[in-house]
């Protein structure tokens, strides 16, 4: 079998080899010697050319580079003849021009002709950034062009703040590999303990937050405490500026956010204090000086803060805060899934991957109630693996998301829900959606008759999978209305399969078990967590049904059939793989209706 | 064809052969390991060659300018075969032989140890460059006459005949014999370093191209000589290699007839550079006609040699020939209209 690097390295080879033979039909074109190519050593480019274009203001150069990836990556373009760094967007420190997106595809089979049109696309960017036109790109694509600006092994902060456009106060925390900045000591507290297990609350500082009207280009980023300053001054912020210039601070960090056509954007500066070493090498305050120490006049303070020429540094500020984990800025769900809470009876096969889905979904509040310890098989169909065997469901899953969404809210019950409904009866109505992922007929009928009697609003769906999980369901009834759907011992009155053997059985009493994996339950995670979404949203309404029918050749091979009810259905089709919607019984007496929208 | 003959001889001059820097760094390099070699086998009580010789392009005179610098040297060790014995008397094999002359070198002073290879020892510098010492044996023999005949073999795997200065004396022969001049190296020399150069002139080819010696075999077999004109002789000899080639990929190794440096009838490095002096050919042929400025011929050798050195010498560029030689928007347009279907910078709408 031929080495794949070999086989990559010869078709580079010739497809290189194509594109060479072109570029040296171009007027002064002329391949790169190696020590040329080196300026990019960076890059892990192979081989380059350098070409002489006509551009309005004068002939410039351009390097065309193939790196190692080519041609399943597209070659590049850089520019040589160029002003200082920073001076036009979209160039990179050593010239290579970015002309395409991170999910850009080019024609692999055709060498010449993508480089020719991106060779029309370079010299399109130039001439734009020779006219100046875009120059605004500067401010929309700020993070780039900030974060260019930042020294490799400066430590970055992470943000947990509301981007709501009000200058203030807020609270930052030192760590060793990364700072962290909130609204306020409680939510970093809450964040590390979440994260970590446990926080400080002694490495809080003040730091501070100031809105500037629109992004800043790179002639503007601020070089020292003064520029600072003027910027405060300009946004009529210095106030801010007053309030946390203090005394004993070696540094002050101070976040400058804008927003931007693509959203707002941070930029993280840090502000020396200006102490200085007099004659005999000593440190003398400038700040204190002529004032015993705690009695400089805060203002006064604060203009010798912010108004040396002392040098600031930039540091990177990386958004954590709930809007931007989940969705970038641009979900609108999340103004409602960050209030909501869910509480989520059973942690099995089901109910584990609905947690941790609702959890990256941005679902602020979970609750996870489980009775039992995971086992050995338990692991081939759930989130938790081989280092929580033994261990409660609930309490190993809600200390998993726990750590891994640090910004939602995520606590367990490892208890029965009967025990739950006992011992603490308002919890689940302080849920916005309880989700029943039991399989139990037990525990379903107790949920579903104690919210019948006490008349709740809560919303409550139930979730379950047909054996071997080739049909599974999703239901939304009334309070009250989960067992119209079921004859009086859970037989369900809707069944998507028929199975004429028993359930498998392990070798321990009463141990039957349903033969399934992670892959086959998908299906009905996806089912019972989108329904849970649309619940939250208000886009189901109570008596919504769905299930899911599975492929017939996996049931066949199951040594299972399609059920008669479900041959009758309006939707069937005998080769499964579709989800269809429908109205949950409201009485014990009428037949499943069988209507709306039916997908794949 | 436009007499660049000046130019092209500069551009030896200053570009392709060695500065004499540089050859007195070689010289003394040799030197410290043809002493330490000396030095370490006295040492160590082994046994005291009998001569050196230098080898290979160095030898032939025939090493062009590096960008960085690295030049790689062979400096060959000779030893009678009757001193090369173990302690009980057996002869040394070619493997503890090279073992021996690596560890005499190996005096603690390099970063990297010395290493015995295949076919030599190897000394390896920090600046890039490596000394090779090849290691022979020479014995005497008589013939089916009955007369003495010298022959060397060389430590390879096993003992194997072989003596480069044959290569040497056979280049310095055909060197004399063919080349109409007698400065500068000669002019079958120069043309050597001119078309190794050129052979070296773009990164991408190294991955595939002949190899200095097969260069070296072409050239005094198609070699053009032309005394008063040094372009032409160059182009002549090119263009004479092209043909052989395109006639017989096979070339004959100079001193061992039923050896070859090729391997087999479809050698892709003999290909390879068959083709390269198709496209340098091509590249030359504005230089025949009778309208060809001196800006555009010296344009034409800037573009064999991938370098700007022959432009740079004619401080009479003509600024619309300059501004002919870019590309212009009007060009750049319509090529990247007629490719819009190659890119598409908003992707396949297919995401994980």
């Amino acid at each position: 079998m031929p080495d794949s690097d070999s086989v990559l390295d010869r078709h580079r080879a010739e497809v290189t080899a194509v594109l060479s033979s072109y570029i040296e039909t171009l007027p002064a074109a002329r391949e790169l010697l190696a020590r040329e190519l080196r300026v990019y050593a960076d890059r892990d480019f192979t081989v380059g050319w350098r070409v002489t274009v006509e551009f309005s203001d004068k002939p410039r150069r351009l390097d065309v580079l193939v790196g190692t990836d080519f041609p399943f990556e597209a070659v590049r373009f850089a520019l040589v003849d160029r002003p200082e760094f920073l001076t036009w967007p979209h160039v990179e420190r050593d010239g290579l021009l970015c002309l395409l997106q991170n999910n850009s595809n080019v024609d692999h089979g055709r060498p010449v002709a993508t480089f020719q049109n991106l060779l029309g696309k370079a010299h399109r960017l130039v001439e734009e950034c020779i006219a100046g036109t875009n120059a605004a790109d500067f401010e929309a694509e700020f993070e780039t062009y900030w974060n260019y600006t930042v020294s490799d092994g400066t430590k970055s902060c992470r943000s947990l703040l509301t981007l709501d456009g009000k200058n203030r106060i807020v609270s930052i925390w030192r760590g060793k590999d990364f700072d962290l900045v909130a609204d306020d000591p409680s939510q970093i507290a809450s964040w590390l303990t979440h994260r970590f297990g446990q926080c400080k609350s002694s490495e809080f500082e003040d730091a501070a937050l100031i809105w500037l009207p629109q992004a800043m280009r790179p002639d503007q980023y601020p070089k020292t405490a003064s520029d600072i300053y003027r910027h405060a001054q300009r946004v009529r912020a210095t106030q801010v500026l007053f309030d946390i210039a203090a005394e004993k601070a070696d540094r002050i960090s101070l976040l400058l956010g804008a927003i931007t056509a693509n959203g707002p954007v941070l930029a993280g500066v840090a502000v020396r204090n200006p102490k200085q070493k007099d004659v005999l090498g000593r440190n003398t305050n400038l700040l204190t000086r002529g004032f015993r120490p705690g009695h400089v006049p805060q203002q006064l303070m604060a203009s010798r803060f912010f108004q040396s020429g002392l040098p600031v540094t930039p540091f990177k500020a990386i958004r954590i805060d709930h809007d931007w984990i989940h969705g970038r800025g641009h979900d609108a769900r999340q103004a409602a899934l960050k209030q909501a809470s869910v509480a989520i009876l059973g942690c099995g096969s089901v109910g584990a991957p609905v947690a941790t889905n609702l959890a990256t979904a941005g679902v602020a509040r979970i609750l996870l109630v489980d009775p039992d310890n995971l086992d050995g098989p338990n692991t081939g169909r759930h989130p938790l693996g081989a280092t929580n065997i033994g261990n409660n469901k609930a309490l190993a899953l809600a200390k998993k998301l726990q750590a891994d969404y640090p910004h939602l809210q995520i606590d367990y019950r490892d208890v029965t829900l009967q025990k739950l409904l006992r011992t603490e009866p308002l919890l689940l109505d302080q849920c916005d959606l309880i989700i029943s992922a039991t399989g139990q007929w037990g525990a379903q009928t107790t949920l579903d008759e104690w919210f019948r009697g006490r008349g709740a609003e809560t919303k409550i769906i139930y979730g379950w999978t047909e054996p071997h999980a080739c049909a599974g369901h999703a239901t939304y009834p009334a309070p009250g209305g989960f067992k119209c759907g079921f004859g009086s011992t859970g037989v369900p009155r809707f069944a998507v399969t028929h199975w004429p053997e028993a359930a498998l059985q392990e070798p321990a009493c009463g141990a039957h078990f349903q033969p399934y994996g992670a892959v086959e339950i998908t299906n009905t995670v996806t089912l019972v967590a989108s329904l849970a979404l649309d619940v939250l949203l208000d886009h189901a309404a109570v008596g919504t049904h769905r299930f899911w029918a599975g492929a017939q050749d996996v049931l066949l091979q199951s040594g299972g059939e399609w059920s008669e009810a479900w041959q009758n259905h309006l939707q069937f089709r005998p080769e499964g793989n579709l989800i269809v919607q429908q109205v949950w019984p409201k009485d014990a007496a009428q037949p499943a209706e069988q209507r709306d929208t039916t997908s794949d | 064809m436009i007499d660049c003959s000046k130019d092209v001889i500069s551009f030896h001059d200053d570009e392709v052969t060695l500065p004499q820097a540089e050859r007195t760094a070689m010289r003394q390099r040799r030197d410290a390991n043809r002493k330490r070699v000396k030095d370490g086998l006295k040492d160590a009580k082994k046994p005291q060659p009998t001569e050196f010789h230098r080898q290979g392009s160095y030898a032939m005179k025939t090493m062009v300018q590096d960008p960085d610098n690295l030049y790689d040297i062979d400096d060959g060790v000779y030893f009678e075969k009757s001193v090369l014995v173990g302690s009980k008397g057996a002869e040394m094999s070619a493997l503890d032989v090279r073992q021996m002359v690596r560890d005499a070198v190996d005096d603690g002073s390099f970063k990297r140890k010395p290493e015995a290879l295949k076919n030599c020892v190897r000394i390896y510098y920090d600046a890039g460059y490596h000394v090779d010492i090849p290691v022979y044996r020479h014995q005497v023999k008589k013939n089916f006459f009955g007369a003495d005949e010298f022959y060397y073999e060389l430590a390879s795997s096993d003992w194997k005949r072989s003596d480069a200065r044959n290569v040497t004396d056979w280049f310095e022969k055909e060197n004399d014999k063919q080349s109409p001049d007698k400065d500068n190296g000669r002019q079958l020399r120069r043309i050597c370093r001119f078309i190794k150069k050129f052979a070296q002139s773009r990164p991408s080819w190294q991955a595939c191209m002949a190899s200095g010696f097969m260069i070296t075999k072409l050239v005094t077999e198609c070699y053009k000589p032309n005394v008063n004109r040094e372009d032409s002789a160059l182009h002549d000899t090119m263009n004479a290699i092209h043909d052989r080639l395109n006639w017989d990929l096979v070339v004959k190794h100079p001193v061992t007839p039923e050896d070859t440096i090729t391997n087999g009838n479809d050698d892709p490095k003999a290909k390879a550079f068959r083709d390269r002096l198709a496209d340098a050919l091509k590249w030359m042929e504005p230089l025949h006609k009778s309208t060809c400025t001196r800006s555009e011929a010296l344009k034409c050798w800037d573009k064999v040699f991938n370098t700007e050195y022959f432009s740079n010498r004619d401080e009479k560029i003509d600024k619309k020939v300059a501004s002919a030689a870019v590309l212009s928007s009007g060009i750049i347009g319509s090529l990247e209209g007629a490719a819009q279907s190659a890119v598409r910078k908003e992707g396949g709408g297919t995401y994980a």
